[in-house]
């Protein structure tokens, strides 16, 4: 082992960011795609339509809700956004000691009922991004291990800069090694807090699950009685055994709810716990966007009389501190601008470990005379994990809509589809020689890319006529992303089919001139 | 053989001895912050909890810059007994 401070912080960035790299792309690209989460679901459930929302669906709701069954324990609305078109009313009926959740998801004009097809959506990428499809096989344990690599490879990565600043102003675009090189450290560099808020919060969302051990000696119920201990909720609701007519119009309500809070006072959904009660409670969630934290501003009001509840007293401090990183994580506050800004921190974060594994290889195949398998392995690796996770996003996508949507557990079939791309890719790799694989899956995924908006088109063109007539900027949004999408990933295979002939031609005209020198 | 067997034993002392000290560290800064800051122990635990990942980065990176390996399993054993004495002293008393 070098003695030298510095070259052991390179050596730590190098090798850990090798070993764990692939993973934490994958885990950054899924984990970037879900900031769009409802937008991406909106495009996936085109059946939904563009959906208006306004406080007047209310009433409408809780009648229909009064019809469905008058043993229902608790109801919710979950009401269109600026963001989401889902809008779906669910009650719960106890059945044999087992409370039983009902949905229907409506159409905000006529009520009708629409029947969406199967799909996990854009959540698919969410889950991914910190389960892995591996949630019984301790998916969630190699997600942490990601993150803390990460955190790692971050401060180690700062030494690896011998001029921070000059690094910083510095990009040389002639040679591709050197555009790369550079590329890796001004993205570093701007991505460091990004970078170290994401995985920083990552590893506190789940303390529960990678450091337990202290919760589990202090309380005799570990880490569930600690967190009942700090976190403040409504009290529960006792049942008066008093049967009443539930409330159905919520005028008063909503105007109370417009008094206290007079600004941003929209609602994303509200709860109305035992409806046939004389105690019933409604819960009305205000749209996060005015807090950090990840706790939902809420005001309870008891059902019959229409006042308003006690309001849930604040939190402790340190219940406040996880849940404003895990609120910055999941960034629901986040404005269009805020999020788009967020989204594209997202993208250059997954461009530094891009190239950073690109980096790695390059560096030793310049020197290398013999090859070893290992180069071999990190090199079809890079190809699969780069290139074949974007085919495979983007074959999700075609899933979605090329699967008939009769089809049973149909959901299951495009997250299916998802891992036989990206492994399909994987072998593929090894088939062709690297460069060519290279070019060749980019040329797909922009062509892929490209064809999605006009497949979407074939398949029903009045989705996107709907859409635009209803300027619903999620779906149009998604279709000109992927348009972009596809344009970058062909105008990086025209660039790297350009610069790799130059280099090419180069290293033939030195071997040429060396021949004539000899 | 020697500079990988050095590597693989830095890794280990990371990796396991770093996470056992961070466990450490989340016991024995619960009396340290009661005492100290007059939280409430479920606070005091909560926090000590999240700090602890610190306590973990921190011995990663200590166990690939001390000089010998041998240095880094002496102190990483060292810095543990303390915090779990801490623990311990806070506990009995």
């Amino acid at each position: 082992m070098k003695p030298d401070f510095r070259r052991n912080m390179i050596w730590l960035h190098t090798y850990s960011g090798l070993l764990i790299g692939w993973l934490l792309f994958a885990i950054f690209v899924t984990g970037t795609l879900s900031y769009f989460t409802p937008e991406i679901s909106q495009w996936m459930k085109p059946e939904l339509g563009s959906q208006t929302t306004s406080n007047k669906l209310i009433n409408k709701s809780l009648q229909m809700l009064k019809q469905k069954s008058d043993k229902s324990e608790r109801w919710q609305i979950n009401l269109p956004t600026q963001r989401s078109n889902q809008f779906t009313l669910s009650w719960w009926i106890k059945e044999n000691n087992k409370t039983k959740r009902n949905v229907v998801t409506l159409n905000s004009q006529t009520f009708n009922e629409i029947h969406v097809r199967d799909t996990h959506g854009g959540n698919f990428f969410r889950t991914f991004h910190y389960t892995l499809e591996l949630r019984q096989y301790g998916g969630r344990y190699f997600a942490g291990i990601a993150a803390m690599v990460m955190l790692i490879g971050i401060f180690t990565g700062i030494f690896t800069h011998r001029r921070f600043f000059q690094d910083f102003f510095t990009i040389r675009v002639k040679k591709l090694m050197k555009t790369v090189t550079d590329l890796h450290a001004i993205v570093g560099v701007i991505t460091l807090p990004f970078c170290f808020v994401i995985s920083f919060s990552a590893l506190l969302i789940y303390i529960s699950l990678y450091m337990p051990w202290s919760a589990e000696h202090h309380f005799d119920n570990g880490y569930r009685e600690l967190n009942s201990k700090v976190t403040t909720s409504l009290p529960k609701l006792i049942s008066a055994n008093k049967t009443v007519e539930p409330l159905i119009d919520l005028e008063p309500i909503l105007a109370k709810v417009e008094k206290a809070w007079p600004e941003h006072s929209a609602i994303t959904h509200l709860i109305y716990e035992r409806p046939f009660d004389l105690n019933g409670r409604i819960v009305i969630y205000r749209q996060a966007k005015m807090s950090l934290s990840n706790k939902s501003e809420i005001l309870a009001f008891n059902a019959k009389s229409g006042e308003l509840l006690e309001a849930i007293a604040p939190e402790r401090t340190a219940r406040m501190i996880r849940r404003i990183f895990y609120g910055l994580h999941e960034a629901h506050f986040a404005q269009p601008v805020l999020r788009w800004l967020l989204f594209f921190m997202g993208v250059a974060s997954c461009i530094l470990i891009g190239s950073g594994l690109i980096i790695w290889l390059k560096k030793r195949l310049d020197k290398l005379k013999q090859r070893h398998f290992g180069h071999t392995l990190v090199e079809r690796l890079n190809i699969a994990g780069i290139c074949g996770l974007i085919l495979a996003v983007v074959s999700y996508f075609y899933a979605n809509r090329l699967i008939p949507i009769n089809l049973e557990s149909r959901a299951v079939l495009e997250v299916n589809v998802f891992l036989f791309v990206w492994f399909a890719s994987f072998i593929y790799s090894f088939l062709r020689p690297a460069l060519k694989a290279w070019l060749e899956l980019l040329f797909l995924n922009g062509i892929a890319f490209l064809m999605l908006p006009i497949l979407d088109l074939v398949i029903n063109p009045h989705w996107l006529i709907q859409a635009i007539e209803y300027k619903n900027m999620a779906y149009i949004g998604f279709n000109l992303a992927l348009i972009i999408s596809g344009g970058i990933c062909l105008m990086f295979y025209y660039w790297l089919r350009k610069t790799d002939l130059k280099t090419h031609i180069k290293i033939n005209n030195t071997n040429h001139e060396e021949q004539i020198l000899c | 053989m020697h500079y990988r067997l050095n590597i693989t034993s830095r890794a280990l002392a990371a990796i396991f001895g770093g996470y056992a000290f961070a466990v450490a560290s989340s016991f024995a800064l619960v009396p340290i912050l009661m005492l100290f800051f007059s939280l409430v122990k479920s606070d005091a635990v909560y926090l000590a909890t999240m700090l602890s990942y610190i306590f973990y980065f921190a011995a990663i990176i200590f166990s690939f810059c001390r000089s010998s390996i041998l240095l880094v399993c002496r102190d990483m054993t060292l810095a543990c007994g303390v915090l779990y004495l801490v623990h311990l002293g806070a506990s009995t008393l």
